[in-house]
């Protein structure tokens, strides 16, 4: 390639041959991957309370079962990082992958990959589509979490007529615009009067979901309440509300994570707020796995064995429910330290 | 060539040896820390997540070299999927969708270029608001969205190999060896070399600089068309937030490679060689299950610890 | 590495005699931006409803804050012919120094002494690499910015930190009738200004980033100047930050990201040129407002926040092309 003037040609050889020398040792001495089941847990995205509680979650079943779980994702929602740990995890001849997904569509190809090598795929709390997982662990139906988000809205407000705001996530995730259809179904048949003018995104960004709420309420002083459908909006809502001091005026509820809401629950700027319990989801993936791993995953049968959860049913062939959602008010919401 | 420009084949020359070995070393070390990483079919199947930056590398490197920078690689990487994407779902043939899309990628390079040719304004100025600029439209463009549900045949740029060789890499090699002949051996090669010296005396020699520093922002532009291509193809999902701090990778591949920051020098075969350890750092890393996190803090240590180690070098070379 | 593209000498600053005047006025930096402020504010209040209420110019003012503090210290950074692009990542990390200090000692003012120093800390080693390190100071702050947001996540990702309203003060309420937030960047302003004026450092900034080879010949000291100004940078990054998490009262790990892009948004904007040099305060503050009044007129429009950067990145090529026909059409009659 170069002119050879930098090194003789004896020595160029030498050092070919240290390198190729190196390079085998190195082969050789690594040892066969252990027998262990390896499980890889991929979230949407690391850095975020909600999966490090999942990850909790499932390291307790991990410790239950004997199994290895490992957690990797990317650190925001980039769904070619998580196509790429897919990847690595299958070179690892990982056992299980159990991922939450930042697209449906896109993780398709990875995961059948996956599944080509041997590797069992499941998914938890964001599905993909069907043909490349055996299972999804959906922690609430949709139109549960819908009329939750509704029923909440009407106590907090004390009224069903008016104009509601709704602020989400980004505008194309695929849960929180499942359950803004839900409620807005659900919506229309139980409570008719109950307007929807406008969904905003807060982009999973505090200071946005604030400042968004902030200038719409500014131009839409009659707007009787928020709904805010994504965890990491709900405190920001709550502080736009606060700062113009409408706390009485407009009522805000929405998904609720506990350490993100409590303060508000204790002042009285927020009366309820919804979620399952992460730790849940990521326990019951864990199990989930399991069944599959041991060829026990039946949808005939109608539930799966999930340890302390007791068994999750099947609501459909392959999605299994983790539960009711569960609505965190100023009373209940210290038992739990997520 | 004088016996001056000799010295410095043989400083580069060195310096390549020495990542060569640097490379060779790191594969070693992380095959004996980590169990089942040294696995020839699967070391090659790493080659699939990081053609694409290396292709981009290659046309940094000219960019670099002449003195310049681009820091809209990666907003230009997510115009170009989503060009392919959401004209393809507003009902271009695929064929035709994928190559507006490496159209739209070379007149982002042109864009660049003809601003910083026409307005001679620096190439950080200009790039850093065509970062905000490309991917502020394929924002706007994808609304957020994002099209996926390309037919099979598709798959063929980003999820195919030949034997054992993902088809992306043998891309990438062959486009290694074409940027090596086109810098090393060719006049315009040397015209790029002259600006980064020193522009004005190229000016002065007779070369079109302008025309040179055009040339090669468009090229660079077209690569990234090329590297959406593939990339779109091996998600088979066209969305927005595509290559999120994919210049800061390449860059960093660049410069490791011995790529003076401030022009000048700089050869592909050095970009090669900071290609494979940037990429199979972070290869090694993740396999062995280090937090995505830590990617960041790495990349970045990395960046300016090749540009420093760089200005190291010059010093002892005078 | 001085953003100088060529070896071009630039005239100073001062308005010789025989100039017409409108061409001094226009010769002030910061003239067509604060002209496109009013007309755009005016426009905007035209056709947007509830632009032009006290309550929503006075929620642009609050959310102009945040830049403004920021971007008066890039601007005197850029100024000295340096870029700095880690401000968002800073600022995520000044303001977990700030969280989790005063979660052990509460109050306001001690968080607010460790944010200025972890802000210091990191401006001077982002100075120290650009200027003797010789690390260009785009590769510096490109690199830390990756670097301080990978320790940001990694070391407080899964942290949630709610502050005690006695530690929001830098952010909520009023003195006088003015919210809080408004003052510290005014009294900031002020600061700046008197430096600019008296203190040499400021002099010296602007000499070594309009023409640095005379500047080296003059014998200033560039290295230094440049270091402080990258100090400064820090240091108002911690103060940015102790009134962010007085205004949000809450931290995520990915917060502020972007907002370097903002900040020099708000600089280039105000008629400061990217070159160096060339600049006053009021270009970052006008700047700033002028960035806060787009955003808040693109969400009463209910324009998706998909197109912000759209709008920023033109705002930014637009502006700098601005300057550089701005540059040939003042140096034409010289």
């Amino acid at each position: 390639m170069h002119r050879s003037t930098a090194m003789s040609f004896k020595t160029r050889r030498a050092f070919l041959a240290a390198a190729v020398a190196i390079t085998a040792l190195a082969g050789g001495a690594m040892k066969a991957s252990a027998e262990d089941v390896v499980i890889g847990l991929i979230p949407k995205f690391t850095s975020d309370p909600y999966f490090v509680a999942a990850d909790k979650g499932a390291q307790e079943a991990a410790k239950e079962l004997g199994y290895t779980v490992e957690f990797n994702g990317p650190v925001d929602a980039n769904v070619a990082t998580q196509s790429d740990i897919i990847d690595k995890f299958v070179r690892r001849r990982v056992t299980a992958i159990a991922v939450s997904a930042n697209d449906p569509t896109a993780l398709a190809p990875a995961l059948k990959r996956a599944r080509d090598a041997g590797i069992k795929t499941l998914t938890w709390d964001a599905d993909v589509t069907p043909d490349a997982r055996s299972v999804f662990l959906n922690q609430a139906t949709f139109e549960g979490m819908g009329r939750t988000f509704v029923d909440m809205m009407v106590r907090s407000a004390g009224t069903s007529e008016g104009d509601f705001l709704i602020v989400t996530a980004v505008l194309t995730s695929p849960n929180q615009n499942r359950w803004i259809e839900e409620l807005k179904k659900y919506a229309a048949e139980k409570y008719p009067k109950m307007n929807f003018p406008a969904i905003l995104p807060g982009d999973e960004d505090l200071e946005k979901s604030k400042n968004v709420t902030l200038n719409y309420l500014q131009a839409n002083p009659e707007t009787k309440g928020v709904i805010a459908v994504t965890g990491i909006a709900t405190p920001g809502v709550i502080e736009a509300v606060k700062q113009l001091d409408m706390v009485d005026k407009v009522a805000v509820t929405g998904l609720g994570v506990p350490s993100l809401i409590r303060t508000y629950l204790k002042d009285g700027s927020l009366k309820e707020a919804a979620l399952w319990s992460p730790i849940d989801i990521g326990y019951g993936a864990i199990y989930l796995a399991k069944a599959e791993i041991d060829g026990t995953l039946d949808p005939k049968s109608g539930s799966v064995d999930a340890g302390r959860l007791g068994k999750l049913k099947f609501i459909s062939d392959d999605t299994v429910l983790l539960g009711d959602p569960f609505i965190f008010t100023k009373d209940n919401v210290d038992q739990f330290d997520f | 060539m004088n016996a001056r420009s000799l010295s410095m084949d043989r400083f580069r020359v060195n310096r390549s040896m020495v990542l060569a070995l640097i490379f060779i070393i790191q594969i070693a070390v992380t095959s004996l820390l980590v169990p089942g990483y040294f696995d020839i079919r699967g070391l090659l199947d790493a080659t699939r997540s990081f053609s694409e930056a290396g292709l981009i590398a290659l046309g940094m490197t000219l960019v670099i070299i002449t003195g310049g920078i681009d820091l809209s690689v990666g907003a230009l990487l997510a115009l170009v999927s989503v060009t392919i994407g959401f004209s393809y779902q507003a009902g271009l043939p695929l064929w035709a969708a994928s190559l507006a899309g490496v159209g739209v990628g070379t007149l982002g390079g042109l864009f660049n270029g003809a601003f910083i040719t026409y307005f001679r304004l620096h190439p950080l100025v200009v790039t850093l608001g065509t970062f905000a600029l490309f991917r502020g439209i394929a924002y706007a463009v994808s609304d957020a969205n994002a099209v996926s549900g390309f037919p099979d045949w598709f798959s063929l740029f980003g999820q195919t190999t030949l034997g054992w060789f993902p088809l992306q890499f043998l891309f990438l090699c062959l486009f290694v060896v074409i940027f090596w002949v086109v810098l090393s051996r060719s006049a315009f090669g040397r015209y790029v070399y002259a600006v980064g010296h020193n522009e004005v005396a190229a000016r002065f020699a007779g070369i079109s600089t302008n025309s040179v520093l055009l040339a090669v922002y468009t090229l660079n532009g077209f690569l990234v068309g090329l590297a959406g291509l593939i990339y779109t193809s091996r998600i088979a999902s066209a969305r927005g937030n595509a290559g999120l701090g994919l210049e800061l990778t390449v860059i960093a591949m660049v410069v490791l490679g011995g790529t003076k920051i401030t022009g000048g020098s700089g050869t592909i075969v050095g970009t090669m060689m900071g290609i494979l350890i940037l990429s199979y750092l972070q290869d090694g890393l993740t396999f062995a299950g280090v937090r995505a996190d830590w990617g960041l803090i790495f990349i970045g240590v990395f960046l300016i610890l090749g540009v420093f180690v760089n200005e190291v070098f010059r010093e002892r070379s005078r | 590495m001085s953003l100088d593209a060529g070896s071009e000498t630039r005239t100073v600053d001062f308005a010789a005699d025989d100039v017409p005047q409108w061409r001094s006025i226009l010769s002030w930096p910061a003239a067509p931006s604060i002209i496109f402020l009013v007309v755009a504010t005016l426009g905007v209040g035209m056709v947007t409803d509830g632009f032009l209420t006290i309550a929503n110019l006075r929620s642009i003012l609050e959310q102009a804050v945040l830049i403004s503090i920021v971007a008066l210290a890039v601007n005197q950074v850029i100024l000295s012919g340096e870029i700095d692009v880690s401000t968002g990542s800073l600022l995520a990390v000044c303001a977990f120094v700030f969280g989790n200090t005063a979660n052990v000692v509460g109050g306001a003012w001690l968080p607010l002494l460790a944010a200025l120093a972890a802000g210091g800390t990191v401006g001077l080693l982002n100075g120290f690499l650009s200027t003797y390190g010789r690390v260009p100071s785009i590769i510096t702050t490109l690199g830390m910015l990756f670097i301080l947001r990978g320790a940001v996540l990694l070391g407080g990702g899964a942290q949630v930190l709610n502050m005690a309203p006695e530690s929001r003060i830098f952010g909520q309420g009023m003195i006088a009738g003015i919210p809080v937030t408004i003052l510290i960047a005014a009294c900031l302003f002020l600061v700046m200004e008197i430096v600019s004026r008296h203190i040499i450092w400021a002099r010296n900034a602007i000499a070594i980033g309009g023409n640095e080879s005379a500047a080296r010949t003059l014998g200033l000291p560039i290295r230094k100047t440049r270091l402080i100004a990258f100090v400064l940078s820090g240091l108002c990054c911690g103060l940015a930050a102790a009134v962010f998490l007085g205004q949000i009262g809450q931290l995520q790990a990915t917060a502020a990201t972007g907002f370097e892009l903002k900040v020099i948004a708000a600089v280039v904007l105000g008629g400061t040129s990217i070159r160096g040099g060339k600049g006053s305060n009021v270009s970052p503050v006008v700047g700033a407002v002028l960035v806060g009044v787009i955003l808040n007129a693109m969400t009463l429009n209910r324009v998706p926040g998909t197109y912000e950067l759209l709008v920023l990145g033109s705002l930014i090529l637009g502006a700098v092309s601005f300057e550089g026909v701005r540059q040939k059409l003042l140096t034409r009659g010289h």
